[in-house]
C-alpha cells in the first residue's frame, strides 16, 4: 500500500492521473478492509461521492480527511465517543470542518476517540478500543487515537483531531505520524465538542509537515462565533516549510531530560539532535522550573472547565435520555449515569469538587496561578531560545488494558504534552525512529502563533529523514 | 496529586484564565438566527407541540 | 420589643435588544414555543456565545444614571445548576467582577422626605427558559424562546426600612428603566422581576436578622404586601422564640401570603468560576463619556426644569414627567404652541390622559398628534373657539383628520365675540328666567352661572363665556337702574 500524502494527491488531481472520486473510492475501500481490526472509525460517510465543482482553485479540493468525532459535521452522526450522543445528528457544521468544505475537502468518515476526549489511549470509547496498526495489541494513544490510526494505517491521508492535554500529539507518537497542535485561538472552537474550554484546540494528524501545513492554511483563521478565536493573520504556512535552519537556537529544558526516559529511547532523542545539529540548529541547556506542576494543573483546571461544560448533556433536547426516573430528579441522574462511562464520571466528580465552595481558592484559583508561572517559564526561555524539543511521551505504544485500572499513571502520560496547552503555545511531534518495531516521537514546542517554525523545522528534517514514510505491517497486502 | 499545588508559592501572580492576552469582542445586535425548530427537534423523541418535556417538576 | 425592618430588592430587567445577549435569536416576546431558540440558546454540543454590544451600553447608561462606578474590566461567570429550562446547565452571569458597582437611587416618600438608597451591584446575566407545569398530564413543558434574553440584574443595599420604600424603590428603578429605553419595564410580560430580601431585626441592633428571600413580586401593589406579610410573619416567630429559616419563599397575590419554595435554586453552592468561553469585558473611558453624553433628561432633572423655566405647578411637572413619553408629547405639543406651558399641560393631563384610561391605550398610539393639539390650543388662545367647543372639537379629533381650521370652518364653530348677538341671547335668557335673574338681584350670586349656562345653551356653546357673564351682568344692572 501506498500512503499518499497530500501533496501527492494534489498533484494527482491536478495532473489527472487520478480523479477526486477515485481517490475518496480508494480511501473508502481501505476503511471497510480494515476498520474492523483497528477500529479506527466510528462511522463512514455513505457511498455517495458528491464534490461541487464550484471549488476549482482551492488547493484542498478532492483531498478526502478523517474527522475525530469530536467535530460536529452536518447531517452526520456525531457521538464524541459517547453513549451520550450516540443518536446524536448534528444540525450544523463546526467552523473548520465548514471552512475545509468550502475548500472542496471531503470527510471519510468521523474517527474513534476517548469519551469526550478524556483519555490518553483511546480505551474509554463507548465504541471501543481502538488498536495501533503497528501492533494491534497495543493502543495508539489518545484522546485522538482513531484519527491517529486512520492515518498511519493510510485508511486517510490527513485527519483532524483536537488536542487538550496531548490528545493529538501523544497519538501521533504513538503511532509513527506527525502531529500539530496549533496556538490556542488559531482554530475555531466553534462546533468542536468542548472539554476544557480554555485548553482545546482543533489540529492536524497526518504523514508529513507539508501537509499540515497545507491544510492549517485552509483550517486556521478568526471566526467571529468563537469569542476565543484569534485575529491573528493566517500566514501561508508552506512557504516557510523550505527555510534555512541554520541561527535558530534549540531549548532543552532539563526537566525533560531528567535521565527517567529508558536509554532507548533517549537514544532516539540524541540521534535526531544530531541530525538536526546537522541542518543548522544549535542546542542549549533550558530551565522550565515550573514544568513538574503541569500535571496537577492540568488535572484541576481540565476536570473543573468540563464537569460545567458536560452539565448540557441531560436529554431533555439532544441524546441519551432514560426512560427509568419518575421524577425531574431521578431523569437527570439516571439519563447522566447511563450516559457517560467511567472516566468522564471521575472527572465531572473531580470538577464539581474542585469548584466547590471553600475549595475553589485553594484548586482551582490556585491551579490557574501555577498556570500563569508555567506559562512564564515558557515565555522567559522563549527569550533565549527560538524552539523547545524534548520527548512526546515517556514510552512506545503499551498494551491495550494495561493502565486502564491506574488512572494516574495515565495521567503522567501527559507530562512533557500538558504544559502546551496551559500556556497555549504551539506544538508539534513527528516521529524520529522505532524502539522493539514501535514508533517514538520528539516533539517541538514554539511561542505563540509561531506554527511556521514548527513546520519548517520538521518539513526539513522529514526530507532529511525517512521515518515519518515507513508504513506499519498491516498495511501490507492492502491497495 | 493535585494536594502538590499547595507547595507552590504564588504570591502576588494573576490567575490565568485565558492563554491570549484577548478581551472580549462585541456582537452588533442584530438578529441573524431565525426559526428552525422543527430540524433542532429531530433530535429528540421526546418534543410535544413544539415543547420540550420532562418529568413534572414540583414547585 | 420594638422591630426594625430591612429590606434589600433584586430587581431583573430584561434589556430591550433585538437579539439575545450571547446569541443571534430575537428577544421578541410572544412567540410561538421555541421559535426564538438557536443552537447557542440550546445548548448545543459545541456552540460558544458572543456577547451583545447593545445589552452592554444598556448596562453602562444604567450604571451612569445612577452615579455608580463602571467596571472598566468586568468578566463573566459561570453560576452552575440543573434545571431543564436551563439548557446548558449553568447560567452565564456575572460574579465577583460586574460591570456596574456602588451607585445610588433618591426616592421620595409619602410625606415628601427623601431618602439615598445604595446599590450594591448591577450585572448582565442570560435568561431562563419557561417551565410551564399544566400544559400536559404528567410532563412539564419546557419553552426555550426567553433562554438567553438579556437580563440586567440590580442589587440594592440593604438600606429599605419599611414595605413603603421598596415601592417607592421599585418604581423608581421602574421609571428609571423606561426613561433611558433601555427595558419596557413590562411586569405582566416578565421584563420586570422583583425579589425583596427581608429581616428583621430588634431597634438597636447593628447584625443583621436573618433574612427570607420573596419572590414572585410582580406589581408594586404586591411588594409592600408581600412585604407587609412577611415582616409581620418574622416578628410573630420571633416573638414566639422560633428562629427565623433562611429560605426562599413565593408570595402569593391571591392569598395575600409568602410559603416556602421548594425551589430549583435551593443548592446554594453555584461554583462560580470564571467562564472560559467569554473574555474579559473591557470598557474603555472613552465610551464610558459617549455613552454619559447620550443619555436623557432624566425625571428630577425635568421635573425642575418645568417648574423653574415653564412655571408649572410642581404636581403637575411631576405627573408630565412619570412616563418619558408624555413628557416628550407634551414638549413637542408646547413647542408647536408656543405659550403658556402651565395651558397645555392642563390638557395633557385632563382631555388626553382621559382618552388614554379610557381606551387603555400607551400615548404613542394616541390618535392626536402633538402639532394638532398645538393648533387647537392656539385657537382657544386666540379666542377663536370657546373652551366648551373646544372640548367637542377634541373629541371630534380623535376619529377625524381634518386640521383644526378646516373643521372650524365647516361646522361654522367660531365664537361668538359680537356684543350685539350675544345681547339677544342675554336678553332673551332674562325675560324667560326673570325668576333667577330676581334672585341674583336678591343677593344669590351663584344663580349668574346658571344664567350664564342659558345663554351658551342658546349660543350652541359658541359663545365667548366671559363676554356672556360681563353681559349679562350689564344688561341687569342696566335694566335695574332704568
Amino acid at each position: 500500500m501506498k500512503r499518499h500524502t497530500v501533496k501527492e494527491i494534489q498533484s494527482m488531481i491536478k495532473s489527472k492521473s487520478a480523479s477526486a472520486e477515485e481517490i475518496y473510492e480508494l480511501y473508502n475501500k481501505r476503511i471497510r478492509q480494515m476498520n474492523d481490526s483497528i477500529n479506527a472509525f466510528i462511522s463512514i460517510e455513505g457511498d455517495e461521492f458528491d464534490l461541487d465543482t464550484k471549488q476549482a482553485d482551492s488547493e484542498v479540493r478532492g483531498v478526502p480527511y478523517a474527522l475525530k468525532d469530536i467535530f460536529c459535521s452536518e447531517g452526520d452522526q456525531t457521538t464524541c465517543g459517547s453513549k451520550m450522543l450516540s443518536s446524536f445528528v448534528s444540525p450544523y457544521d463546526a467552523t473548520v470542518v465548514k471552512n475545509l468544505r468550502e475548500k472542496g475537502s471531503i470527510i471519510l468518515g468521523k474517527t474513534n476517540m476517548d469519551e469526550f476526549a478524556m483519555g490518553s489511549s483511546n480505551e474509554t470509547s463507548f465504541y471501543g478500543d481502538v488498536s495501533n496498526p503497528w501492533d494491534l495489541e497495543r493502543t495508539p494513544g489518545g484522546s485522538s487515537g482513531g484519527s491517529a490510526a486512520a492515518v498511519a494505517a493510510g485508511m486517510a491521508p490527513i485527519a483532524l483531531g483536537t488536542d487538550t492535554g496531548g490528545s493529538i500529539r501523544q497519538p501521533a507518537a504513538l503511532t509513527g505520524i506527525t502531529g500539530l497542535k496549533p496556538t490556542y485561538g488559531r482554530c475555531s472552537r466553534f462546533g468542536m465538542i468542548a472539554f476544557a474550554s480554555s485548553l482545546d484546540q482543533a489540529g492536524i494528524l497526518s504523514i508529513s509537515a507539508e501537509d499540515a501545513a497545507i491544510f492549517l492554511e485552509h483550517m486556521a483563521g478568526f471566526d467571529q462565533k468563537d469569542s476565543t478565536s484569534s485575529m491573528e493573520t493566517v500566514p501561508k504556512y508552506t512557504d516557510f516549510l523550505s527555510n534555512d535552519l541554520s541561527g535558530k537556537v534549540v531549548g532543552l529544558p532539563k526537566e525533560f531530560f531528567d535521565g527517567s526516559l529508558d536509554t532507548r529511547f533517549q537514544e532516539l532523542v540524541t540521534d535526531s539532535i544530531h541530525e538536526y545539529e546537522k541542518l543548522g540548529l544549535k542546542f542549549k541547556d533550558i530551565s522550565l522550573p515550573n514544568i513538574k506542576y503541569s500535571v496537577p494543573t492540568y488535572y484541576v483546571v481540565a476536570p473543573a472547565e468540563c464537569s460545567s461544560n458536560l452539565a448540557r448533556y441531560d436529554g431533555v433536547r439532544f441524546g441519551h435520555r432514560s426512560t427509568e426516573g419518575n421524577d425531574l430528579d431521578a431523569f437527570y441522574k439516571q439519563t447522566r449515569k447511563e450516559g457517560f462511562g467511567q472516566e468522564v464520571k471521575r472527572r465531572i466528580i473531580t470538577g464539581t469538587y474542585v469548584l466547590s465552595a471553600g475549595y475553589y481558592d485553594a484548586y482551582y484559583l490556585k491551579a490557574q496561578k501555577v498556570r500563569q508561572l508555567i506559562n512564564q517559564d515558557f515565555l522567559n526561555a522563549f527569550e533565549e531560545v527560538d524552539v523547545i524539543m524534548g520527548p512526546t511521551t515517556q514510552q512506545s505504544a503499551f498494551k491495550l488494558g494495561e493502565k486502564v485500572d491506574d488512572p494516574v499513571s495515565m495521567y503522567m502520560n501527559d507530562i512533557y504534552t500538558i504544559s502546551s496547552n496551559l500556556s497555549g503555545v504551539p506544538a508539534i511531534s513527528h516521529p524520529i525512529g522505532f524502539v522493539d518495531e514501535l514508533p517514538f516521537g520528539l516533539q517541538i514546542i514554539a511561542p505563540h502563533f509561531k506554527e511556521h517554525d514548527l513546520l519548517n523545522i520538521t518539513h526539513r528534517y522529514q526530507m532529511a529523514t525517512d521515518w515519518h514514510l515507513r508504513t506499519p505491517e498491516i498495511c501490507r497486502g492492502i491497495d | 496529586m493535585i494536594e502538590e499545588l499547595q507547595e507552590v508559592d504564588t504570591g502576588d501572580i494573576e490567575p490565568m484564565a485565558h492563554p491570549l492576552k484577548m478581551t472580549q469582542r462585541l456582537r452588533a445586535d442584530e438578529v441573524t438566527e431565525f426559526n428552525d425548530r422543527d430540524k433542532y427537534q429531530k433530535n429528540t423523541d421526546f418534543a410535544e407541540e413544539g415543547f420540550y418535556k420532562v418529568p413534572k417538576v414540583i414547585d | 420589643m420594638s422591630w426594625e425592618t430591612v429590606i434589600g430588592l433584586e430587581i431583573h430587567v430584561q434589556l430591550d435588544t433585538n437579539s439575545k445577549i450571547f446569541s443571534g435569536a430575537s428577544t421578541a416576546y410572544g412567540s410561538d414555543q421555541n421559535t426564538n431558540t438557536s443552537l447557542i440558546d440550546l445548548g448545543y454540543p459545541g456552540v460558544l456565545p458572543v456577547l451583545n454590544k447593545e445589552a452592554v451600553m444598556m448596562a453602562i447608561k444604567f450604571g451612569l444614571a445612577v452615579d455608580a462606578k463602571i467596571s472598566q474590566r468586568s468578566i463573566f461567570a459561570r453560576k452552575n445548576y440543573f434545571y431543564p429550562d436551563l439548557p446548558k446547565g449553568y447560567q452565564i452571569s456575572q460574579y465577583e467582577l460586574p460591570i456596574v458597582e456602588s451607585g445610588s437611587l433618591e426616592i421620595e416618600l409619602s410625606d415628601g422626605k427623601r431618602k439615598d438608597i445604595g446599590i450594591t451591584r448591577a450585572h448582565l446575566e442570560e435568561d431562563a427558559g419557561k417551565s410551564i407545569h399544566d400544559k400536559f398530564i404528567d410532563q412539564t413543558a419546557i419553552d426555550l424562546n426567553r433562554a438567553g434574553t438579556p437580563l440586567l440584574e440590580i442589587v440594592s443595599e440593604p438600606d429599605i426600612r419599611s414595605a413603603e420604600e421598596a415601592s417607592s424603590y421599585m418604581q423608581k428603578i421602574h421609571q428609571l428603566v423606561r426613561y433611558l429605553k433601555i427595558s419596557d419595564g413590562n411586569m405582566q410580560e416578565g421584563s420586570f422581576r422583583c425579589d425583596a430580601n427581608v429581616s428583621v431585626r430588634p431597634v438597636g441592633q447593628i447584625e443583621f436578622g436573618t433574612r427570607a428571600e420573596v419572590k414572585n413580586i410582580n406589581s408594586f401593589r404586591f411588594v409592600e404586601n408581600a412585604i407587609n406579610y412577611e415582616v409581620e410573619r418574622q416578628i410573630d416567630r420571633l416573638e414566639n422564640g422560633d428562629e427565623i429559616i433562611q429560605e426562599t419563599r413565593l408570595y402569593d397575590p391571591d392569598r395575600d401570603e409568602t410559603r416556602p419554595m421548594r425551589s430549583k435554586e435551593e443548592a446554594n453552592d453555584y461554583r462560580y468560576f470564571p467562564d472560559p468561553d467569554l473574555l474579559p469585558l473591557e470598557i474603555d473611558q472613552e465610551t464610558i463619556d459617549k455613552i454619559r453624553e447620550s443619555l436623557p433628561e432624566l425625571f428630577d432633572a425635568k421635573v425642575t426644569r418645568y417648574v423653574e423655566d415653564l412655571k408649572i405647578k410642581q404636581s403637575d411637572a411631576e405627573e408630565l414627567s412619570r412616563n418619558m413619553q408624555i413628557a416628550e408629547y407634551f414638549e413637542e405639543t408646547l413647542e408647536g404652541f408656543g405659550k403658556d406651558a402651565q395651558l397645555v399641560s392642563n390638557w395633557i393631563l385632563s382631555e388626553v390622559m382621559a382618552v388614554l384610561n379610557r381606551e387603555n391605550i400607551e400615548i404613542s398610539a394616541f390618535q392626536i398628534e402633538p402639532m394638532r393639539l398645538a393648533s387647537l390650543i392656539s385657537r382657544i388662545e386666540d379666542n377663536t373657539i370657546s373652551s366648551k367647543i373646544a372640548k367637542d372639537l377634541f373629541n371630534q379629533m380623535l376619529t377625524n383628520d381634518e386640521t383644526v381650521d378646516e373643521i372650524i370652518k365647516k361646522q361654522g364653530l367660531e365664537q361668538i365675540t359680537d356684543e350685539d348677538s350675544i345681547n339677544q341671547y342675554v336678553t332673551d335668557v332674562l325675560i324667560e328666567f326673570s325668576e333667577q335673574k330676581d334672585q341674583y338681584l336678591a343677593g344669590k350670586e351663584q344663580v349668574l352661572g346658571f344664567l350664564v349656562g342659558q345663554v351658551m345653551k342658546r349660543s350652541k356653546g359658541k359663545a365667548n363665556p366671559k363676554l356672556v357673564n360681563e353681559l349679562i351682568v350689564r344688561k341687569i344692572n342696566a335694566d335695574t337702574e332704568k
